[in-house]
């Protein structure tokens, strides 16, 4: 349980008691009770569990969009709200959510502007981070000349052009053949790397958290609590090959347990 | 076409001017022939070329000229009022509170009803022409403005929190450019309904336009120069519904749905 001894200095997300209750028609609706996590800086951590399981909106808990109804969160020290207005964030949701009337170039470009940064600096920055994606030769195309991976891609560089030290990603290769969802976490991999920031991934597929985490969050739903945390010890980089070891299916194979425990006790209620 | 894939025929179409040209020539042939053949008195409807020969035309295009530029003080200030009015009241719910009933009591009551306030606000001349226009013109603006301000995705707003933009970059990076198709098909309504206010305010007020044009003539039985007027006000109307179309297509290409 817990992470390990960790030296005094170590930089964490730390999130303690948190609860969510929404108002529905005849009282309330507990969508996450008492969830306690430490994420390590730097980590790959993925929340995996199924639809209804309040994993998106804890992923917005952290990220500021909402706030809990109970319970703290402490990212590096500062508040969520601190962490956002510093600019510290990165966002990729589950449609690419690209301005239709900006080309790929402006649509990374859109945070730098909304930091102010002045032009030049912004141009060169989110080219850099299209080149990091492997978009170069595609800046100037509109997002409905964009495939739906290349439209990813230009999320996920307009979500790091800010060089955020967390980056958020809520689900963000669904509706992407399989195929093409693992080409994605292969360069999901690689780009995360490069960025060297710490990455909280929400998932409903297995595969995806085993492929991409460090550590694995299995949570429950009714309420939405965390059922277990698994630490994925794969050597890195992985590629598509190694998702047919052993180890890996091993992992594959315990998670997947874990949630159809979930699911059974869902059903039996 | 029996093996292989389907061949994408290419339509071959014709400009779209060149179209609407010869459905014009059509219609005025046939309203030719018919006003010939039928005998219709040159008193109730003149034949399209007793109206060229006959009518005033130095009269009617100065009207013209009036009612054109009452149309478009009318439609500028009747979009601009909707644009910043629906921004506003997305902006700032007590705002919304306060004047969209206001502006809705506003529309409801008939034009012809307030025409008397207006023109003793503004008097006889052309600012109460352009009131009247502005005035049909805003609601569907503000309407359509607010449905378009509305209609951005949610994430697309969750998007601008987590970068931490200002409510003013929000609005003008995101917001209002989302807005912008519903915008340009409330101008596309209100471009002949411009035309329709100020030849309406100039009938009930008076003035120099082709409202007043059509009054006048027709009180005075020059039924070719009425007539001239009225074939006149259309092609306003279409012009300026054919400009902001142009525009649209310039400006919105990204919207356009295909």
């Amino acid at each position: 349980m817990g992470a390990a001894a960790a030296p005094a200095e170590a930089r964490t997300v730390t999130i303690d008691g948190v609860g969510m209750d929404f108002a529905v028609k005849g009282g309330t609706f507990t969508a996450l009770d008492d969830i306690a996590l430490e994420l390590p800086e730097g980590g790959f951590t993925t929340l995996l569990g199924p639809s209804g399981c309040g994993k998106s909106t804890l992923l917005r808990i952290i990220a500021d969009v909402i706030e809990p109804t109970r319970g703290t969160v402490d990212l590096f020290g500062m508040t969520p709200r601190q962490a956002r207005t510093s600019g510290l964030f990165g966002f990729v949701f589950q449609d690419p959510v690209l301005l239709p009337w900006r080309s790929a170039l402006g649509n990374v470009e859109l945070p730098l502007e909304a930091q102010g940064v002045p032009k030049a600096e912004r141009r060169e920055r989110a080219m850099a981070q299209l080149q990091l994606v492997g978009l170069d030769g595609f800046e100037d195309r509109l997002p409905a000349k964009l495939s739906g991976g290349m439209a990813r891609r230009v999320a996920i560089a307009r979500a790091l052009v800010v060089e955020p030290s967390i980056l958020f990603l809520d689900e963000p290769f669904n509706g992407l053949d399989e195929l093409r969802r693992r080409q994605m976490n292969v360069e999901l991999q690689r780009i995360w790397a490069a960025s060297g920031t710490t990455a909280l991934l929400v998932t409903h597929n297995v595969a995806e958290a085993v492929f991409l985490s460090d550590t694995v969050i299995v949570m429950g739903r009714n309420p939405g609590h965390v059922i277990e945390r698994r630490t994925i010890d794969l050597p890195r980089p992985r590629d598509i090959d190694n998702a047919l070891s052993a180890d890996f299916i091993a992992h594959e194979q315990e998670l997947t347990q874990l949630l159809s425990g979930d699911y059974r006790s869902v059903v039996d209620e | 076409m029996s093996i292989g894939l389907p061949r994408i025929r290419r339509r071959v179409s014709m400009p779209a001017w060149l179209a609407t040209a010869i459905v014009v020539l059509i219609v005025l042939a046939i309203w030719q022939l018919a006003v010939t053949v039928l005998g219709v008195s040159a008193n109730v409807l003149p034949a399209p070329s007793l109206i060229a020969v006959d009518a005033n035309w130095p009269l009617v295009l100065e009207a013209a000229l009036n009612t054109t530029l009452a149309t478009l003080a009318g439609f500028a200030v009747g979009n601009a009022v909707g644009l910043a009015l629906a921004v506003l009241i997305c902006a700032s719910r007590t705002f919304s509170d306060i004047v969209y009933p206001i502006a809705v009591v506003v529309r409801a009551i008939p034009i012809v009803a307030l025409a008397p306030f207006i023109t003793l606000a503004f008097g006889r001349g052309p600012g109460a022409t352009v009131v009247v226009a502005a005035l049909i013109v805003f609601f569907p603006t503000l309407v359509n403005v607010i449905l378009g301000l509305r209609s951005v995705p949610g994430e697309t707003i969750e998007l601008l929190k987590v970068m931490n933009a200002s409510t003013v970059f929000g609005y003008l990076k995101v917001r209002i450019p989302f807005a912008m198709p519903s915008f340009v098909s409330a101008l596309k309504i209100s471009a002949p309904n411009a035309v329709l206010g100020v030849m309406t305010a100039e009938w009930i007020i008076g003035g120099t336009g082709l409202g007043r044009l059509v009054v006048q003539s027709w009180l005075g039985l020059d039924i070719t120069t009425m007539w001239g007027a009225v074939l006149v006000s259309a092609v306003v109307a279409s012009v300026l519904f054919s400009i902001v179309s142009l525009a649209e297509r310039a400006l919105l290409g990204w919207a356009v749905r295909t």
